[in-house]
């Protein structure tokens, strides 16, 4: 028998399961589409905040989940210098003023001006490219204030910090804490976006407690409870037969029918071999990578401690010359790169900065393992600069990438594009692939 | 009434009896001064330089050669103003109504279109390829262009809605197209390239057109918009055509000051005005900078915004957030301008039918990202987009010569505040390796150059050299020109300076929006007097 | 100067430089959080305090209110555009009051500004406006430091404010001029401020004195300290409206929370005739308009109804927005957002309690109330002369 589905979630995260149980808990047919097998995934890093409101329609504190906020965002510079910021203003405001930065007492405007941008949420989903966010667009011509918003969110996010700080250290640790999560530039048009969703408060990283349940093992749970159909393998093509409920194809020759495929993240879609459509907030022509180090021994972080999320750049120009890089075909030579560590000591390293096809004397070329071993060791140079501990910490360490060409890997066919939907890139990752999920099955 | 130099005896008195005053003899003001004039104020005009123009001015810069200054060909001058100031007939006329472009490639390809466009896929070379879908994609974007024409007309006077009304238009009411279009709002011009056309020469002519006057390369959001912008533009009478009108841009401005003096408007040049009055939020007149005082209830400021409410209004008289507006974006990318006069042509008439043309050399998709990086970063590109005309051979009027004048646009530059010699040499050799490119051996022949740069134009015309400075996307000049034109709140106060203009070239439009706006108000303070 | 909104989060207060004498000198040890500082809700009782300072006097801690000295050239000319206080027209010494509007004219906060020299101003906000402050100076030849970190200052309130001060060493000022003086070293500004319709002076010093001089105003002067509950009891009888509480800051607003100067009931401090401010203009084109109005009721119960909806007949017209016990009425006063009420129909307002009850309330006038009503009235007598 051929499933019928309202929704097939592609993907293996905790955005993905949060959007699939909460579909599922309102009532619509919804099936999970995982690569790997159940239990087999190795988890212990960060993830966004689960907003209250999707806690409290899956009821999480019922499954013994307790999350903890991560403790800071740390920029570590080349000098050995550190800018961190914290959950809350005051103490962002205080560390700041310790460090000398005069831009201490603004931070608190800066917090709110920008929740204030936020707000303004039609703009959000106009620009952001939401399915229904169109009509609020013509709506923003007409209002000058709202025009200024607009003229602040769709510039670079450069100019946005320039207007209010004069650190180069803050306003490079800013723009990596929100445009280097999705691999932009500073300088790019539209980069912008991201400094008010960076502050926002689904954007803040939590982390299960070690004491309580696993987010990731009670959402499985919770998407069994209520319904939700468990599949494994790959899409293989959508196609554009059928009414309202078209075929779905997976590896295994399973066949379903479903009204639409949804991912909950652009990594989620990269995975599956599908390009993200341009959004001002997902950088197109990028690979992330993703490593994780398993230590021999527990290396000190050099700044704040192990609860933190770290961010490893040079200067202010960084992340716009190693976009410029990327979109270049080059891995930049000073790769900015944020890591972690997760629960059970491991470091994970992640960077959005890898280009998605390299360039070499003209030529266009695919990746090979030579460019897969340079990234790792650039990671790990990256890594050791900043902690000399570290290298002779390393037991073993294993990359991973997301978005790389791999030849052996057969791209979906998708013959009606406009029903598969892709949510941007979103530092509140969780709770705008809800938010998106639940718009969808509204609109048909 | 004509024009009169300034003079002495004008200092410390105070005029009345005016009812507006334009600020800027730009295109823009020249317009907004005629429809003042024709609707039966009594207006003045005035003009802080020697001459008027604004950025677009004829000079002579090597012995018998003249060239003009700003730009050289003219995309979407406005249809309205054209009739409703009859420019026609006074004097502005085409040497070349629709010119065709040849491209020309990095590897030493080249391909003409046709500059109707809508016909253009058919004129196609099979052999090239992609012509079907060129087709294709001109018609949908040049149908959606003409949709979007209201929305991208300058605001001002209410015109908010009027452009949501065009906007919403063009986004119909089904989900599927307000889907699409809201990609074509925001997505990168390669994104949306990338899905309709086939790689290839007609796909890197396009995305050349995109990036070509652009502060944001094709490969960044909200850039495919640039190409509906200009693609909007419509000139004699045809949508997205290109023309040169005969005697170069500069008869458009001497088309205007006859309009402008017919409308028995006065022109004073070389009157500098140092600030605008403004009385309980009101415009009451200007300050001169000789110590004269002009006053009257309207003021239409036909300058950049930053002269006009920074310098000339000051920010003791303006909001706060409005003042941050005004002054937020930091310029990196401009144009370049680069005049050569070349000698020893061949004069058969292939050669002539080739310098006809728009010449454009594109340095390919690559190489075209690598230049905005480095632009961007203050460096001189090594590859850049060449945009060449030979005014002589597009304008039939001119009698061929021995000597040539050949026009180049180059992009994209380094904004430099204060460019010194070495620099200016650096970027004259980068624009000329490149011409050399598509035009061999071409440096061999030059006998004189002329090198303009946003900071030369800023310095000639006392404007800050953001306004010279490239623009940003569709949606950046969407906002500040809703902020400009409408939000400073001061009663008679009417902007229709760069910032007001959505896209680049002699447009019109927001001259004549202002001195509409300004009319309507001047006939309501009649009534109710 | 008004305290603003408590803080709805209080996160880890900070203590001030006076909150040791203040804790010592606490007996209902009640402590609240204001823009992050530890500020005392009561010592003893609110009703002794209040007494206090109706009949004698009462010193209280203005620490937590955000301050700034602006030094330059152009100070004058940067605050007459931030706020809406005639800063250019004080001669030193005088301070005067005003708000801080946003582009459209409405209310983001009040402010008070005085002139300490030539070029010297001191900026006294209920909030901190560090960004506004900030792009307010672009173009302008000043500069803004934020001192709220490095001084203390103390109001004090009562008929006998100008005693106390003499008593405990110091300069008081005169009716409108500020006074400065070095007690025991420490350097003072003394100025007159006012809580409404009761006088007072603050005394602004450096941090790392003031318990010296708090010390010894308690001392010399056997003058009690009154917390944030007494102080609320003031503020409503004199009807100066709290911002965070009677009316949200334009900067924060949602749709259709924003508040004109006059639907506040502060018109008297945003003249349009004054010269420029910042929003004027809107103000301007808001003309005469009032949707919503700020007033003041005197409600026939003995309970605080904060919230509580209040009907004109059988019509809701609006919701309390702050209340306290005035001991001098014997009733409850409270700010009231209502709409603008014809004045015939007063007779007939209610609220009604939570219990749904409907309690007997009237429209009353109070020192504010009455400086907006001459100033409008002033202000039609002007407008009628032009006819």
């Amino acid at each position: 028998m051929i499933a019928t589905l309202d929704v097939l979630v592609v993907g293996s995260d905790e955005a993905s399961l949060c959007a699939a149980a909460c579909a599922a808990r309102g009532g619509a047919r919804v099936g999970l589409l995982r690569s790997k097998p159940e239990g087999k995934r190795q988890s212990g890093a960060s993830v966004s905040a689960v907003p209250n409101a999707v806690w409290r329609r899956l009821d999480l504190q019922d499954h013994g989940v307790s999350l903890e906020p991560v403790s800071a965002r740390v920029s570590l510079m080349d000098d050995g210098e550190s800018v961190t910021t914290y959950p809350s203003v005051r103490q962002t405001g205080a560390a700041l003023a310790a460090n000398g930065a005069k831009d201490h007492l603004l931070w608190s405007s800066f917090v709110d001006d920008m929740a204030c941008l936020h707000s303004t949420a039609d703009l959000n989903d106009a620009v952001t490219g939401s399915p229904n966010g169109v009509a609020p667009l013509t709506g923003l011509l007409e209002n000058p204030r709202r025009l200024a918003a607009v003229g602040q969110l769709t510039g670079t996010c450069a100019d946005l910090l320039d207007d209010f700080f004069s650190d180069d250290r803050l306003k490079a640790h800013l723009a990596a804490c929100s445009v280097g999560r999705a691999g932009l530039g500073g300088r790019e048009l539209g980069a912008a976006l991201e400094v008010p969703q960076s502050l926002d408060d689904g954007a803040w990283r939590m982390r299960s407690t070690s004491d309580g349940a696993s987010l990731y093992a009670v959402l499985e749970k919770i998407c069994t409870d209520s319904g939700v159909e468990h599949f494994e393998g790959a899409l293989v093509s959508v196609s554009a037969e059928g009414g309202k409920h078209k075929t779905v194809d997976i590896t295994g020759g399973v066949r379903l029918k479903s009204r639409c495929v949804f991912f909950a993240t652009p990594e989620a879609a990269a995975s599956a071999g599908i390009e993200t459509p341009a959004s001002p907030l997902t950088a197109e022509n990028k690979v992330t990578a993703s490593m994780r180090f398993k230590l021999r021994k527990s290396v000190k972080p050099p700044a704040a401690d192990k609860d933190a999320i770290f961010f490893i750049l040079d200067n202010i120009d960084d992340l716009q010359t190693a976009r410029d890089c990327v979109v270049d075909g080059q891995l930049p030579e000073s790769l900015p790169v944020e890591f972690e560590f997760a629960r059970n000591g491991d470091l994970i390293a992640r960077t959005n900065y890898c280009p998605k096809v390299f360039r070499e004397e003209g030529e266009w070329r695919d990746w090979t393992g030579q460019d897969r071993q340079a990234v790792a060791a650039r990671i790990t140079q990256r890594l050791a600069s900043r902690m000399s501990a570290l290298p002779a910490a390393i037991k073993k360490s294993k990359i991973e990438f997301i978005g790389a060409h791999e030849p052996d890997r057969n791209t979906p066919t998708l013959a009606s594009p406009e029903l598969v939907v892709i949510q941007p890139s979103h530092h509140n990752t969780i709770g705008a692939a809800v938010q998106l999920l639940d718009r969808v099955l509204a609109h048909g | 009434m004509g024009e009169r130099e300034n003079d002495e005896q004008n200092a410390g008195r105070i005029e009345g009896g005016i009812d507006a005053i334009v600020l800027g003899a730009s295109a823009d003001g020249l317009a907004a001064a005629a429809y003042l004039g024709e609707a039966g104020l009594r207006t003045v005009l005035l003009e802080a330089g020697a001459e008027i123009g604004g950025k677009i001015r004829a000079r002579e810069f090597a012995p018998d050669m003249t060239c003009i200054d700003g730009d050289h060909l003219i995309s979407d001058l406005d249809p309205e103003t054209i009739s409703d100031l009859d420019l026609y007939r006074r004097g502005v006329a085409y040497a070349s109504r629709r010119i065709n472009t040849a491209y020309f490639f990095d590897d030493g390809q080249s391909l003409e279109i046709e500059g109707d466009l809508i016909n253009a896929a058919a004129s196609i070379d099979e052999e090239i390829g992609g012509g079907v879908a060129f087709q294709k994609f001109t018609q949908q974007f040049m149908e959606l262009a003409a949709q979007l024409r209201p929305a991208f007309e300058a605001s001002g006077g209410g015109r908010g809605r009027q452009r949501q009304r065009a906007l919403a238009k063009a986004m119909d009411v089904s989900p599927a197209t307000a889907r699409r279009f809201n990609r074509f709002l925001l997505s990168s011009g390669e994104a949306i390239l990338d899905d309709y056309l086939p790689d290839g020469m007609l796909k890197t002519a396009m995305l050349t057109e995109i990036a070509f006057r652009s502060a944001a390369p094709a490969h960044e959001p909200f850039s495919f918009m640039n190409l509906i912008r200009r693609w909007a533009g419509e000139t004699s009478g045809l949508q997205a055509a290109i023309a040169y009108p005969r005697g170069g841009v500069v008869t458009v401005i001497d088309a205007l000051r006859r309009a402008v003096q017919a409308a028995k408007v006065e022109i004073r040049a070389a009157t500098p005005v140092q600030q605008i009055l403004i009385e309980r939020d009101r415009v009451a007149g200007v300050q001169l900078e000789n110590g004269g005082q002009i006053r009257a209830p309207i003021v239409i400021a036909a300058m950049d915004a930053r002269r006009v409410f920074l310098d000339m209004i000051g920010a003791s008289h303006i909001d706060i957030e409005f003042q941050r507006a005004v002054s937020a974006a930091k310029p990196l990318i401009g144009s370049g301008r680069l005049h050569l006069v070349l000698k020893g042509f061949a004069r058969d008439e292939k050669t002539k039918e080739n310098m006809q043309r728009r010449l454009v050399y594109t340095p390919g998709p690559d190489n075209l990202r690598r230049a905005f990086a480095a632009a961007r970063a203050g460096d001189i590109p090594q590859d850049m987009i060449i945009e060449a005309i030979f005014p002589a051979a597009v304008d039939e009027a001119v009698d061929d010569d021995s000597r040539q004048l050949l026009s180049i646009i180059a992009h994209p530059l380094p904004v430099d505040v204060d460019a010194g010699p070495e620099r200016r040499e650096a970027i004259v050799s980068a624009v000329q390796a490149n011409v050399e490119r598509f035009a061999p051996n071409i440096v061999d022949r030059i006998e004189a150059s002329d090198l303009s740069l946003p900071a030369d134009l800023a310095a000639n015309s006392g404007y800050h050299i953001e306004a010279f400075a490239a623009r940003p996307g569709v949606m950046q000049q969407w906002a500040l020109a809703g902020q400009v034109t409408t939000a400073s709140g001061i009663e008679g106060l009417y902007f229709c300076g760069p910032e007001a203009q959505i896209g680049y070239g002699v447009n019109c439009a927001a001259g004549r929006i202002a001195a509409k706006a300004a009319i309507r108000l001047s006939r309501r303070g009649a009534a109710a007097a | 100067m008004i305290f603003p909104v408590e803080d709805f989060v209080a996160d880890a207060p900070k203590p001030g430089p006076l909150f040791s004498a203040a804790a010592s000198a606490s007996e209902a040890n009640l402590w609240t959080s204001v823009n992050g500082w530890s500020v005392a809700r009561a010592f003893t009782s609110p009703v002794k305090e209040y007494h206090a300072a109706k009949t004698s006097a009462a010193i209280a801690d203005l620490g937590p209110l955000a301050r700034y000295a602006l030094r330059g050239n152009e100070a004058a000319a940067f605050l007459a555009r931030l706020t809406t206080a005639p800063a250019a027209r004080l001669a030193p010494g005088e301070s005067a009051r005003g708000l801080i509007l946003d582009n459209e004219g409405a209310v983001v906060d009040l402010a008070e500004v005085s002139r300490l020299s030539e070029e010297l101003f001191l900026l006294t906000t209920p909030t901190s406006h560090a960004r506004r402050l900030q792009l307010a100076a672009r173009g302008f030849d000043v500069q803004a430091e934020d001192i709220t970190d490095d001084v203390a200052a103390l109001g004090v309130f009562g008929p006998s404010a100008s005693e106390v001060l003499r008593a405990a060493g110091l300069k008081s000022p005169g009716e409108a001029v500020a006074a400065s003086a070095v007690v025991r070293g420490v350097e003072t500004a003394a100025r007159p401020i006012q809580f409404g319709a009761l006088p007072g002076i603050e005394i602004v010093f450096p941090k790392d004195e003031a318990l010296t001089i708090w010390e010894r105003l308690v001392r010399r002067s056997q003058v009690g300290p009154i917390g944030l509950d007494a102080m609320e009891i003031l503020r409503l009888e004199s009807g100066a409206p709290r911002s965070g509480v009677d009316f949200v800051s334009a900067e924060r607003a949602h749709p259709g929370e924003a508040r004109l100067p006059l639907e506040i009931g502060l018109p008297h401090l945003a003249p349009l005739d004054r010269g420029w401010f910042n929003g004027r203009r809107g103000l301007r084109q808001s003309g005469e308009r009032a949707d919503r109005r700020l007033a003041t009721l005197l409600v026939d119960d003995d309970r605080a109804l904060a919230g509580a909806e209040v009907r004109m007949g059988d019509r809701a017209v609006g919701r309390i927005t702050s209340c306290a016990w005035s001991p001098a009425a014997k009733r409850v006063v409270a700010f009231a957002d209502i709409l603008p009420l014809s004045s015939g129909k007063q007779s007939q307002i209610t609220v009604i309690t939570p219990a749904g009850a409907a309690v007997a309330a009237k429209l009353t006038q109070t020192a504010e109330s009455a400086l907006a009503a001459a100033f409008r009235s002033a202000q039609k007598a002007a407008t009628e002369s032009v006819r």
